[in-house]
């Protein structure tokens, strides 16, 4: 009898239990690489445990500790600009950058190194979509502090995490938020809020946009400590109308205005479709999605749950749609080999890899973000993907990859290590002649670039 | 070294429909396959108010007081308009009568959102419809093959998008430089495509245009050629070079797109715009002069395009934010020089307080369609050709 109870036991987790092909998908999509370790780890849960798992390695602050710097209070340059020297101004500008590069590399580090990989991933999904630049906002403490605030919401409730952003520094500054005034409104903020942020091209008017830039007059960024800062007599508390409500607006209401919007829950859910699912979201199924998102109160992640739970997110026929961003593909690369090198300069070698191919983190080209899909492989950014593999993965002339691999990397079924590497078969011959040589075809297949 | 693809997979469209065209017996194509058509994105939507200036209007200065360009630094082109100062060699080379600038450029019931914007102007669309394929491309599909194949159908050098370039038929390359993408490209096979995976087959296609266009560059850029002229040593200057040396070895390249940029003045404009016009002064200057060098001026036409103009009004940020029409440039050797089009009303304005353009830019596509590559009946002759090559 108990060997009984301890056979059902055993055998109740492999009910429904993914196979190596599901559990590769599964990490590949939700994270930046795996280990061979982690996917067969993995495929013997179930759809659900997996997904509860990720879930349960989630945070909201970086697991890495911030550097001392990033946690300075003031951002006040030594002395004031104005009576600086021209050498002077520029040598503080230097250092800015410099730090602005710390901490590049440091978000960096945290990718590849936190437990909590769906956190990060949703991090820079959300970097992506309240864009900043740094090279405006150009404060490094400030672009530090957004970046630890799209961790804090990366799996939060969105609703709350729209009030906090539109009063984000780094993001007034970058739209322009700061020079909105009672007497003389910017619009940039506005219309970016509607475009971009929650309703999408269509869904509002010039007018919405004009009245509601009236509602963040106001809003200013402290110089001494950079922090948020409210001028009420920049504000304009005139009546305003905004999506058919009229009242005396502020930022706030017009935020709440615009998630009382059916609208607000679907182009987040689109949105997310893209980089988990495909290009191609289904009216039914994201309506569907949206109303939970919408039901549970904006919490994400109950939508991205939903999202993974959904018969579209596992069809086979999907396999190899999305094509790796180049953070995923330099991180995820080095994460799946753990790749065992200790250089104070690494993390910002491989930052700059990621932005040699065209994902410069903390800077992406414009306020619409990196497009991403097929958009990040034009001939320049393919051949780029083979250089940085080759120099990753150190392949020669002779295509044969020389860094060290550990020992389940070497001797594992040659099959499996194409199920664990590759989303779909190889677009051109891999040479299996040797692991090294194998593993060396497979990173410079077009198949590699795929997920 | 098949130039187009008919994919075999999903539905025809439009593109591809016109793509067929090669198919039909061979009727005797105008193309002019030797020219070479210079597309330059102004990114952002560069300020037409303050580049073409109608200094003796004015209201311009009324609705400007902290950025509108002082009169006497404008330099005249005629008594009401006049250029930046710093397009100072633009006005040397509207002298020589090389520089045409058409005024009043747009489309009805323009969008103000760059990214919908500049599709438009990419894909000639009209304000409502979604073409993703680039204008540039629309046309080059219609066109049969010619006997003595071109490089590659577009090239995009540098950063920036395909734009007009955008094209799911024709072989389109983007590179930095002649040197860094042979030098990445010499391991590069080709690989037969998948229709049944149509994101990895984008990437074997444009794997395989790596592939076809290696041997071609490689034996141009062998003869060594390379004009004398210095060209700046800015971005934009190195694109431009890297073009002169592809064009004086006899690389043909039907059209080219290069971008320049940020021209989204928001704030502090007159810094920003001084800057960005110099370098475009500049290189255009020695892109000139080595095109006369290696006699390839009149071969060749520079076009600038932008999302949009920005508003009448300054904002207080000593900026500008997003408008609607505006003047751009097209130069070239075999370009009629001087203004064409009208000037917008600076009081005459549309709901939203912008310019209302006065000529359909569509119009001045399709007048470099006819003009420049001899095409017939561009864009269904549904726009007015402008006189703009001798």
């Amino acid at each position: 009898m108990k060997r009984l109870c301890y056979l059902i036991l055993f055998l109740v987790p492999l009910l429904g239990a993914m196979d190596l092909r599901e559990s590769r998908h599964l990490l590949a999509r939700t994270q930046f690489g795996a280990t061979a370790h982690q996917v067969n780890l993995f495929k013997v849960m179930n759809r659900e445990h997996a997904i509860d798992y990720l879930f349960s390695a989630t945070r909201t602050t970086s697991s890495l500790d911030p550097l001392d710097w990033m946690l300075e209070r003031s951002i006040r340059p030594p002395k004031p600009f104005n009576q600086m020297t021209q050498e002077e101004i520029m040598a503080f500008q230097t250092f800015r950058r410099n730090q602005m590069r710390q901490l590049r590399a440091w978000w960096m580090a945290e990718i590849i190194h936190t437990d909590a990989q769906l956190t990060e991933f949703m991090t820079l999904f959300w970097h992506n979509h309240f864009v900043s630049e740094s090279q405006k906002v150009r404060v490094p403490q400030i672009m530090y502090r957004q970046n630890a605030l799209l961790r804090k919401y990366s799996l939060g409730n969105f609703g709350e995490f729209l009030h906090e952003i539109a009063k984000d520094p780094a993001m007034i500054i970058y739209l322009d938020n700061s020079s909105n005034r009672k007497d003389h409104p910017n619009e940039n903020f506005a219309r970016e809020l509607m475009e971009l942020f929650t309703l999408g091209e269509g869904h509002y008017t010039e007018n919405d946009i004009k009245e509601s830039a009236r509602a963040f007059t106001g809003y200013f960024v402290n110089p001494n400590d950079g922090m948020f800062a409210y001028n009420f007599r920049q504000h304009d508390n005139g009546e305003k109308e905004f999506l058919g409500e009229t009242g005396r607006w502020t930022g706030d209401d017009i935020i709440d205005i615009l998630l009382k919007q059916e609208r607000t829950a679907e182009f987040i859910t689109e949105k997310l479709w893209k980089v988990f699912i495909n290009s191609t979201p289904d009216r039914d199924e994201v309506s569907h999605l949206a109303g939970v998102f919408r039901d549970s109160g904006y919490e994400l992640k109950p939508l991205i749950r939903a999202i993974l739970m959904s018969p579209f997110f596992w069809d086979e026929t999907d396999r190899g749609s999305l094509v790796k961003s180049p953070v995923e593909l330099v991180a995820g690369t080095w994460r799946s080999f753990e790749i065992n090198i200790k250089d104070p300069r690494l993390y910002q070698l491989l930052a700059n890899a990621a932005g040699l191919l065209g994902q410069n983190l903390l800077d992406p080209p414009n306020v619409k973000g990196w497009e991403g899909g097929t958009s990040w492989i034009t001939t320049t950014t393919l051949l780029n993907r083979r250089r940085v593999m080759k120099a990753l993965l150190g392949i020669d002339e002779d295509g044969i990859s020389r860094i060290n691999y550990n020992r389940t990397v070497m001797s594992m079924d040659e099959d499996d290590l194409n199920q664990w590497l590759l989303a779909v078969n190889s677009a051109g011959n891999l040479n299996q002649d040797s692991r090294r040589e194998h593993i060396a075809s497979i990173a410079l297949d077009p198949a590699y670039q795929v997920k | 070294m098949k130039r187009r693809n008919f994919l075999k997979t999903g539905a025809l469209s439009l593109p591809m429909l016109m793509g067929l065209q090669h198919l039909q017996a061979a009727s005797p194509s105008s193309m002019n396959w030797d020219k070479t058509l210079i597309l330059l994105e102004l990114k952002g939507g560069n300020d037409g108010l303050n580049t073409v200036i109608p200094y003796a209007d004015g209201h311009y200065y009324d609705n400007r007081p902290s950025i509108a360009i002082a009169e006497n630094e404008v330099l005249h082109l005629n008594d009401e308009l006049g250029l930046h100062p710093a397009l100072a060699d633009f006005k040397e080379i509207w002298d020589e009568g090389d520089l045409a600038v058409i005024l009043g450029l747009g489309y009805p019931d323009p969008n103000r959102s760059h990214f919908r914007s500049i599709d438009i102007w990419a894909s000639a669309s009209d304000s409502s419809e979604f073409i993703s394929e680039g204008w540039v491309s629309q046309l080059l599909a219609r066109e049969p093959e010619p006997e003595n194949p071109v490089w590659v159908d577009g090239l995009i050098l540098g950063d920036g998008d395909a734009g007009p370039l955008n094209s799911t038929l024709l072989r389109t390359l983007s590179m930095d430089t002649a040197d860094s993408f042979l030098s990445g490209a010499g391991d590069v096979p080709s690989l037969r495509e998948n229709a049944d995976l149509p994101v990895l087959n984008h990437l074997i296609q444009v794997q395989n245009t790596i592939f076809d266009s290696v041997g071609t560059l490689q034996s141009a850029l062998a003869q060594g050629n390379e004009p004398v002229t210095e060209f700046p040593n800015t971005s934009l200057g190195r694109s431009f070079r890297q073009l002169a040396i592809l064009l004086a070895n006899g690389v043909r390249i039907p059209a080219v797109k290069i971008s320049h940029g940020s021209f989204d003045t928001h704030s502090n404009q007159l810094g920003t715009q001084n800057n960005l016009l110099s370098q475009l002064n500049q290189a255009l200057a020695a892109f000139r002069l080595a095109m006369i060098e290696i006699g390839k001026w009149d071969q060749v036409a520079v076009q600038t395009y932008a999302e949009f103009g920005r508003r009448v009004e300054g904002n207080a940020s000593a900026g500008t934010d997003h408008g609607t029409a505006a003047p751009h440039f097209l130069m070239g050797g075999s370009v009629r020089g001087g203004f064409h089009g009208v000037q917008p009303s600076l009081t005459d304005l549309d709901g939203n307080g912008d310019l209302i353009f006065t000529t359909d830019f569509r119009a001045l596509y399709a007048s470099i369609a006819s003009g420049f590559w001899k095409l017939e009946d561009p864009f269904d002759n549904r726009f007015q050709v402008m006189d703009l090559f001798a």
